[in-house]
């Protein structure tokens, strides 16, 4: 079931009321929609302000959504035009750059970097999930590393993958899987702690 | 009657099933690479599921940070839980239910029946109007080519319209202030203004 | 190897799907096959009144609609979009006087603005939610409930669109009864009648061609003419308390006050009393002192019994000592008579 239909059958789902199925799109794209965001608004409260009430408005207009487009192409339009209305309402134009076209906004991302968060404290967690990441990977067995690689910084498919590393997509799922449990592990601590630092 | 060996294979396929649900599970749908039917499964087990939401929030937390150590940093958490705090508080989107056509989603008039069905359908209502009170079976009267186009709805039994005398124009002023306080009830909107759109 | 391992998943991954299948009928969860569970799945009375409501805010639509009553016809085109937070809506007729209706909808207002091209204006109609009536803007589903009785219908096809037919039937005379048609899959009102206590049709409002749920361009919601250089009106009102002036207005049974307000009404003062029972609404309207001035309104209508009706609109007026004393209202005659009747002038405090 391709990626497109998993984002169909969760909308399907909030259509007929469940609300659980909207909280795991917002988890899938809430990254997206920020580094979009960042292009328009510099300060991440902000960001996150302007964010939350797309996800909002992008759930009470769900009825109107029949899986036309993909799902996170009509999310994009939605969060584009909170944003150029934030900024109206303070004033403020929206840079030219937001003719963004909505091919960009489909194809695999390879992360653009969020503008530095100011304040100590987040530079010290960025620099910690850094450090995190690193150590963790660099922790992994060979064939690990490989596999998460291509699949989360190249997109690759598992088919691809596992005639890259000539082996067969069995083996590809695990050892996606087992990586993302070890990366997950050395990321638990600093997130998790540094979540009660920022009360 | 169940036997002890089936009340025994219940509780294997139980321990299978929590078995089942893991991490690896949602690691294979956040890839898109599960076949239907268990993806469908897997959906269904996350959406009852607070503890298996979690599952899925750390692995997309994992892709992220891969992707940008900045954006990892920020709590992703807490703005997923402000988003899902504000989605609880809302009304449920209800739609009595989702009838899926064959064709998966368009279900709405074909344009090149357009014009013809409008005429049609205008026609098809006018005609009791002028024979009011009493209703006009159209059915008798119209040719094959426009049942075609026409609901059954719209063509059978014809409302008779009652009420056909016209109000003193005095009155006007009052219905304009009557219908700018109207509040929303279940006829639609539009009738409260073409109620009287030739008095202004 | 491999293969085996994955063999042996499916199979357990079935008699797991068997298994959770069997905890949803048990338990009446809704896991598992959804086509099957949509089919059987019920709604209360109240969530379907909900439902409609919602979609009549939420969904996006454009269509033709054709309104009926009193003898006229008219049809009309009409776009709707929901962008998440407001709701834009622009009518406009195609047959008779052109006409055209901009609505714009929140959480806190909605405004309606006519336009009326042959004299080129625009008049402005505003409603504000207001505070001192919290939630009698709309009535509950419950209290519509308590005065109409939901019945299920049929499903038929209204603009070739399967709909579910509800009615809801008045519990009393005081009020019309409604028949309605609502597409199963959006929620949408397709087709509504507003019916006499002798079941005539006295209103009908239908679609003959929509489209649901598509993405609208911008452009259908923009009026047909540059209204630049008309002239722009509205009829200001403000909060009042019609008690504090001496009159006493009871709300007619199974009808609830939702607005008390001061205003002008072609030239002259006025007070205006609105009452609702979820669906129908009832205005009452005082002018003091208004059978004195040649100027009012009150001048120019009839005297004595003027009880008069036309489609789903009944109106009477009514003399209170020198004060003209109006109701208008979507319900039947005897009910804007009784509420005429009830209105008594008690002195002001």
């Amino acid at each position: 079931m391709s990626d497109r239909d998993i984002d169909q059958q969760l909308v399907e789902r909030v259509q007929r009321g469940d609300k659980a199925a909207f909280d795991l799109l917002v988890v899938k794209y809430q990254r997206k929609i920020f580094r979009l965001l960042s292009r328009l608004i510099r300060d991440t409260a902000e960001i996150e302000d302007v964010a939350q009430e797309a996800f909002v408005k992008a759930y009470r207009a769900l009825p109107n959504f029949r899986g036309d487009s993909a799902f996170y192409t009509w999310l994009y339009r939605i969060a584009i035009n909170t944003a150029k209305n934030y900024l109206v309402s303070q004033g403020r134009r929206a840079p030219t750059s937001t003719q963004a076209d909505v091919e960009d906004a489909e194809t695999f991302d390879d992360g653009d970097h969020l503008r530095d968060l100011n304040t100590p404290d987040s530079m010290l967690v960025t620099k910690q999930v850094a450090e995190a990441v690193n150590r963790a990977i660099d922790r992994l067995p060979e064939d690990l590393r490989t596999a998460i690689v291509l699949r989360e910084l190249e997109g690759l498919s598992y088919e691809e993958i596992a005639e890259s590393m000539q082996c067969p997509i069995g083996t590809v799922r695990s050892r996606i899987f087992r990586a993302r449990e070890a990366i997950a592990l050395e990321l638990k601590p600093i997130l998790d702690t540094a979540k009660d630092k920022r009360w | 009657m169940k036997t002890g060996v089936g009340d025994r294979m219940e509780q294997t396929v139980s321990n299978q099933v929590s078995a089942t649900l893991t991490m690896e599970r949602i690691s294979i749908l956040l890839d898109g690479e599960m076949d239907r039917a268990e993806a469908m499964a897997t959906i269904a087990a996350l959406c009852a599921d607070p503890a298996l939401r979690r599952h899925w929030h750390e692995l997309h937390r994992v892709g992220d940070a891969l992707r940008s150590h900045e954006m990892a940093a920020s709590d992703s958490e807490a703005f997923c839980a402000r988003v899902a705090a504000v989605i609880s508080a809302e009304p449920p989107v209800l739609a009595p239910s989702a009838v899926r056509t064959s064709s998966g989603t368009r279900r709405y008039w074909m344009p090149g029946l357009a014009v013809a069905a409008s005429a049609a359908a205008v026609a098809l209502v006018a005609v009791p109007l002028m024979r009011a009170p009493e209703t006009v079976s159209i059915a008798k009267n119209a040719t094959p080519a426009q049942l075609s186009t026409v609901d059954v709805g719209a063509q059978q039994s014809l409302p008779t319209i009652a009420n056909a005398r016209g109000l003193n124009p005095s009155f006007n002023p009052y219905l304009a202030a009557h219908r700018e306080l109207i509040g929303n009830s279940v006829v639609p909107r539009a009738a409260v203004y073409l109620r009287s759109a030739e008095d202004r | 190897m491999q293969a085996v391992a994955v063999g042996e998943n499916k199979q357990s991954w079935d008699r797991a799907r068997a298994f959770a299948t069997s905890l949803v009928v048990a338990t009446g969860a809704l896991i598992g096959n959804p086509a099957t569970a949509q089919e059987s799945r019920t709604r209360t009375d109240v969530q379907w009144i909900q439902a409609v409501r919602q979609a009549a805010q939420r969904v996006n639509y454009h269509g033709t609609v054709v309104y009926q009553a009193g003898g006229e016809m008219r049809s009309s085109r009409i776009t709707h979009m929901f962008d998440g937070t407001d709701s834009h809506e622009r009518i406009q007729t195609l047959d008779g006087k052109p006409r055209e209706y901009i609505r714009r909808r929140s959480s806190a207002s909605d405004q309606v603005q006519c336009l009326i091209p042959e004299t080129r204006r625009i008049v402005i109609e505003h409603r504000n939610v207001d505070e001192s009536f919290p939630g009698l803007s709309s009535a509950s589903p419950e209290e519509i409930l308590e005065r109409y009785t939901l019945k299920l219908g049929d499903i038929e096809r209204v603009a070739g669109i399967e709909c579910q037919m509800l009615t809801l039937e008045p519990k009393d005379n005081a009020r019309y009864g409604y028949r309605l048609w609502v597409d199963r899959a959006s929620g949408l009102l397709l087709r509504a009648q507003t019916l006499n206590e002798r079941r005539e049709v006295i209103e009908q409002i239908a679609f003959t061609d929509v489209r649901i749920g598509e993405r609208i361009d911008r452009a259908k919601l923009r009026p047909s003419w540059s209204t630049e250089g008309w002239s722009v009106e509205r009829n200001d009102y403000r909060k009042a308390d019609l008690s504090q002036h001496g009159w006493l207005v009871p709300a007619p049974a199974g009808f609830r006050k939702t607005r008390e307000v001061a205003r002008r009404i072609g030239g002259s003062d006025a007070m205006q009393a609105v009452f609702s029972d979820g669906l129908a609404t009832v205005s009452v309207f005082i002018e003091p002192h208004s059978l004195l001035s040649a100027s009012g309104a009150g001048s120019q209508t009839p005297s004595g019994d003027a009880l008069q009706i036309h489609g789903p609109t009944s109106a009477f007026s009514r003399r209170v000592g020198d004060s003209l004393v109006t109701v208008v209202g979507e319900v039947p005659p005897s009910t804007v008579r009784a509420v005429a009747s009830s209105v008594e002038f008690r002195g002001a405090r």
